[in-house]
């Protein structure tokens, strides 16, 4: 995944401009960040980065470095 | 000896509860999320007093008098749900005496949720194989919105009540249920849960009080709790893996199928289960948006209107598959006889 679609998806999920999709941003601090949207996370990492993401590691996503960090970890970022 | 759904009904609660009047109960911006996610505009919900068997009466007695089906006729009946009349007496039995049916008519409930119809249809179906039945109704009936708390924005979003009667007799080799393949996984079973319901955790005052969780959802322990996470993994990887399987255990594809039928819980997952099938458009069918997600009275209600709208066709195969609560799920298999009569089903919604 380009690290560019990945912002721009964060930001579409998050209804945020992409400069504010910044590694260290909290997804708590993210008015929409509630249940639900977390649900539409799970669901578009698996549909549109391939990413499997599990309930516990779901729960451990804190900010968007982490969220970052998972992409990474399973499918790597593009140049 | 085959068996075949020879005749199908369903029956809608007539109160029927807007997004518009659920912004005034959440919010605008809370409840745009979940109606993207889930693609609902309106429910059907019971009203005060109604309840799932009302509904399922409502359909069974309907479709008897549209086929010119006696009372005396049927034999066995069979309600799945997990909203009945009573703690006891089975459900099944108050029905039995609604419709008037033989002391030579067997009634039980099956205790299921989401996945309760290819359960319900499999048992049926078996005791008619054995030769001891000859018409059997089940009824997929669920007043769900009554176990929900009214300001748990996840789910009144998501939910509605209905109830399904479907009609399984013998039918000629070849055709009919071809096969319905059952699974559960019960190291889920708080994943979607009320808490306090039954013997393990007794009502009480302290279990009517509400609790507020990190999301501000609210409910208490005695309404209808889901790991939201936890059911959407479930569903996304266990589902597509037990419709292949079932498939592969019976030399199958997509391909074989005219219709695949899921249970519809929401719109996107309904739809990732269907990508990652790689199920095409024209064989992809959806009944929710107008009557929202009815638990176990879903996929029946699917298969229901499929055929209402003449989507199915004799001598068609349909693939149906529901889970849920549980964790539980079943794959189905069918395929329609040659000589399958239409629907006939005119009025649907709920009449005392």
């Amino acid at each position: 995944m380009k690290k560019r679609d990945f912002v721009l998806m964060m930001a579409d999920i998050l209804e945020v401009d992409p400069t504010e999709i910044l590694p260290g941003a909290s997804m708590f601090d993210f008015p929409v960040y509630d249940s639900v949207c977390a649900l539409t996370l799970m669901a578009r990492l698996e549909d549109e980065a391939k990413v499997e993401c599990s309930p516990d590691e779901l729960a451990s996503l804190k900010t968007i470095g982490d969220v970052e960090a998972l992409v990474a970890k399973q499918i790597g970022f593009e140049d | 000896m085959a068996t075949a759904i020879t005749g199908m009904n369903y029956c809608l609660p007539t109160d029927v509860l807007t997004n518009e009047e659920l912004v005034g109960r959440f919010g605008e911006k809370a409840l745009a999320s979940i109606v993207k996610m889930a693609g609902i505009k309106e429910r059907r919900v019971v009203h005060e007093g109604i309840t799932a068997s009302d509904l399922g009466t409502c359909a069974a007695k309907r479709f008897l008098e549209a086929r010119g089906i006696g009372p005396s006729e049927i034999d066995l009946l069979v309600f799945a749900s997990q909203t009945g009349d009573y703690q006891l007496p089975a459900t099944a039995c108050v029905i039995h005496q609604r419709l008037g049916l033989s002391q030579n008519c067997a009634a039980f409930d099956i205790s299921l949720g989401c996945s309760a119809f290819p359960y319900a249809a499999r048992v049926a179906s078996t005791m008619v194989e054995s030769g001891g039945f000859r018409k059997a109704l089940v009824i997929n009936a669920e007043a769900i919105t009554t176990l929900i708390h009214p300001q748990d924005r996840g789910l009144v979003p998501l939910h509605g009540d209905a109830a399904v009667v479907s009609l399984i007799e013998p039918c000629a080799e070849g055709v009919g249920i071809l096969w319905a393949e059952l699974g559960t996984d019960g190291t889920g079973f708080e994943h979607l849960i009320i808490p306090a319901s039954g013997a393990r955790n007794p009502r009480s005052p302290q279990t009517r009080q509400e609790i507020i969780d990190e999301s501000g959802i609210i409910r208490t322990q005695e309404h209808l709790f889901m790991n939201g996470p936890a059911v959407f993994h479930f569903s996304l990887h266990k589902v597509p893996e037990a419709i292949k399987a079932g498939l592969a255990k019976h030399e199958m594809s997509i391909e074989d199928f005219d219709l695949v039928l899921l249970h519809q819980a929401n719109r996107t997952m309904v739809d990732m289960i269907y990508k990652a099938l790689k199920v095409p458009m024209e064989k992809r069918f959806y009944f929710m948006e107008n009557v929202g997600n009815t638990s176990g009275a879903s996929s029946p209600l699917l298969l229901a209107e499929a055929w209402r709208q003449g989507l199915i066709k004799p001598g068609s195969m349909t693939l149906l598959t529901a889970f849920g609560v549980g964790l539980s799920w079943g794959v189905m298999a069918i395929r329609w006889p040659a000589d399958l009569e239409p629907s006939r089903m005119e009025q649907v919604d709920y009449a005392q």
